[in-house]
């Protein structure tokens, strides 16, 4: 079996396996836990307004904290919305998606997806020099948010050489990309890329709690 | 003219009546062809009028034909029918008169004759089990007529990806064992011309090459790199289409008509190496992406169980789907999820307990 | 009713001019000189270059046409004429059905396929010596 066929093949049905059976495990694992009980009286029985209102909010610091997280908050936010746009917005992608799941959408052209890339790995570049050269960022790091950062990086680098053509033939440079995704979806559920769901379950139950404190969300 | 000795090949185009200048036209055209600068064009027409025609055997075992009729035209004499002028064709059992046990005795008397220096061609694949029991010529195996017929050839050229990497009888599930000529043929030179069928001037060219200048230079697949050096997408004229991500959604739709990408369609265009968006078939007229239809990858290996000629190359590459095993893996993800929330939730509940003791009394 | 018919061609033939022909006449120019210094021929396969229709337009027109046509019969018809510069041969080959088989543009004397071989001028002699024995034995010429 050639590379690009064993890419295509065993390794992404495994990969996909391991990323469902991953999340699953952890948000089982995470939303079945008990939570102490609360026996004060609720200042306010909106919580599922309050979580989905902190969700929100949430996405941009609070005034006092904007000159200190600004720039890693917009840098952030720069490769987010990039891996949206080539991973949603390429077609390609979409049909691989659509051969998973049945749906499609129009995708962007080309040349947006391939700039959306530049920018996103940029982005991610800097967001590592700003880990390694911060001190306190640097102290707090570990294996999990170094390893997260090569497997988020490693697909967009792969598939922006795979669509330039430049570096070996081209279905080598395909099967080392779709490898790449492969180790991102089975890296995913067990590490800080489970963000990817948790982010929306941390918000929400923050934001539940203080709507029936009362706090403001 | 000496007739003790075998004619040239020269000779031979003016046995036909063809004279020494539509045999330099034959040459110019074919080196044209191969895309050789003009010394070695001029190198290859002197080669050739001097060397005696060399012998070839061609064999065909699990094939359709198909490489064959690409080859040959049987209504138009065209270049292509030309080459039969440059080589001896001693044995081909669908273009040749002779049939029965007079065609195979005459086929070992050639090989005898020319041991060690024929060319061997091959179309089909070979099964292997049962001593090659599923494909039996002339009560001799496909098998046991190769190993024989290799044995004396100066080099075998596999034409077609049936005998290149196994082709249609190989695809899953095999069920007859099909092997390709280089999975049987570890030494002798073997050049590999896949294609289903080939285009016939990538294999008359290759021919009139080796017999030039000897084996060509070959890619990892054993293929020459002068016709299968580039891809088809380097090639195609739909390429700024397919940069610009302007993709036809189905057959004939607005983006079809347009000439749009055919890669949502289900091109293997950007895996495939071949000359067919630059030679064309059927004499330059068109190639699959210019009808409308995306490439099969008929020149690759394993092209039939490539996921399907109408998926694009960026969908899975699994046979049936994958919701049964992902519905498992989600069945399981649960469960293990769930076990570890239970045993979390007994730690819980005992540190609870713990926290309510009231503490030893000093 | 959907015919092959009722589905538009859309044709777009490339008709901008390349900076090929300079480059075709460059090579020519350094062939010239290969040819007075060492007599060496030189040919351009016109099918391995990629000519636009303007380039070739060009091309014709720069070259011109000179006083010497040839016509050759030999495998389909050929087409060999000499450019407005001597020595420069434009030479157009088509197979028996009329497709074309290879234009060259060909820097020599003569073209390479024109002149007569020293193979073919000793089955001359033979042929023209049986000639004159014929022809002097009083049979018609």
């Amino acid at each position: 079996m050639d590379l690009l066929s064993f890419a295509r093949g065993p390794a992404l049905q495994w990969a996909l396996v391991i990323f469902v059976l991953g999340s699953l495990w952890r948000l089982a694992g995470i939303l079945l836990l008990r939570r102490k009980p609360d026996y004060t009286e609720p200042r306010s029985r909106a919580t599922w307004r309050g979580a989905l209102k902190l969700i929100v909010t949430r996405t941009w610091s609070r005034r006092e904290f904007r000159a200190s997280t600004a720039f890693g908050q917009s840098l952030g936010y720069v490769f987010h919305i990039g891996l949206v746009v080539v991973v949603f917005g390429f077609v390609p992608h979409i049909l691989f998606i659509h051969s998973l799941t049945g749906l499609q959408w129009p995708g962007l052209p080309s040349s947006i997806v391939y700039v959306s890339g530049a920018l996103t790995v940029a982005a991610l570049v800097a967001a590592l020099v700003r880990r390694l050269s911060n001190p306190v960022l640097r102290l707090l790091s570990n294996f999990d948010d170094y390893f997260s950062w090569l497997v988020t990086v490693t697909p967009v680098i792969t598939g922006l050489l795979a669509v330039a053509h430049l570096g070996a033939r081209y279905e080598t440079l395909l099967a080392v990309h779709i490898l790449s995704v492969c180790l991102l979806l089975a890296w995913l559920p067990f590490g800080k890329l489970m963000h990817v769901f948790l982010v929306f379950i941390s918000r929400g139950t923050t934001g539940a709690l203080f709507a029936r404190k009362g706090a403001s969300t | 003219m000496n007739t003790q000795r075998d004619p040239t090949v020269l000779e031979s185009f003016q046995q036909q009546g063809l004279s020494r200048r539509a045999f330099l036209k034959f040459c110019a055209a074919t080196a044209s062809l191969l895309a050789l600068p003009a010394a070695r064009a001029a190198e290859l027409a002197e080669k050739l009028a001097g060397m005696p025609r060399p012998t070839v055997i061609y064999l065909s075992f699990q094939e359709c034909t198909g490489c064959l009729e690409s080859l040959t035209r049987s209504f138009q004499p065209t270049l292509e029918s030309l080459i039969f002028n440059t080589i001896s064709l001693a044995y081909n059992d669908t273009l040749q008169a002779a049939a029965g046990e007079a065609a195979e005795a005459a086929r070992e008397d050639a090989m005898r004759k020319a041991w060690g220096k024929y060319v061997l061609i091959v179309d089909g694949a070979i099964p292997r089990p049962e001593d090659g029991a599923y494909c039996v010529i002339g009560g001799r195996s496909a098998l046991d007529l190769l190993r024989h017929a290799a044995e004396g050839a100066a080099a075998v050229v596999a034409v077609g990806t049936c005998a290149a990497f196994g082709g249609i009888p190989y695809a899953a599930p095999n069920p007859t064992g099909a092997a390709s000529v280089q999975d049987l043929v570890g030494d002798r030179p073997v050049i590999n011309i896949s294609g289903c069928p080939p285009i016939p001037e990538v294999i008359t060219g290759t021919i009139v090459y080796f017999l030039g200048f000897g084996v060509p230079e070959l890619d990892a697949q054993r293929r020459p790199t002068m016709f299968y050096g580039t891809t088809i997408h380097d090639r195609c004229y739909r390429r700024p289409f397919y940069d610009k991500g302007l993709f036809a959604r189905s057959f004939d739709d607005e983006g079809a008509r347009n000439g749009w990408c055919l890669y949502e369609l289900g091109c293997k265009g950007p895996v495939t190496y071949n000359s067919c968006a630059t030679m064309k078939w059927n004499d330059g007229t068109s190639f699959p992406i210019q009808s409308g239809h995306g490439c099969l990858g008929c020149s690759e290996p394993n092209f039939w169980d490539g996921g399907g000629f109408y998926r694009p190359l960026s969908s899975g590459l699994w046979h049936g789907g994958i919701g049964e095993g992902l519905g498992v893996a989600a069945v399981a993800g649960v469960a293990i999820g769930g076990a570890a929330a239970v045993a979390a939730r007994q730690r819980q509940k005992r540190t609870t307990e713990a926290g309510k003791k009231p503490p030893e009394a000093p | 009713m959907r015919t092959l018919e009722s589905i538009p061609i859309v044709v777009e033939p490339c008709a901008a001019a390349t900076g090929m022909v300079t480059a075709i006449l460059r090579e020519l120019e350094a062939a010239l000189h290969a040819l007075l210094d060492h007599g060496t021929r030189h040919v351009i396969d016109l099918s391995a270059m990629p000519l636009s229709a303007r380039d070739r337009q060009a091309l014709e027109r720069t070259l011109g046409e000179g006083e010497l046509r040839m016509d050759l019969q030999a495998l389909g018809h050929s087409r060999i004429r000499e450019s407005s510069l001597p020595g420069i041969w434009w030479l157009r080959h088509e197979g028996p059905d009329g497709r074309l088989l290879a234009e060259h543009i060909e820097v020599a004397t003569v073209p390479a396929i024109v002149a007569a071989h020293a193979d073919d001028l000793a089955t001359t002699r033979i042929r023209l010596a049986a000639l004159i024995e014929q022809v002097s034995r009083g049979g018609d010429a």
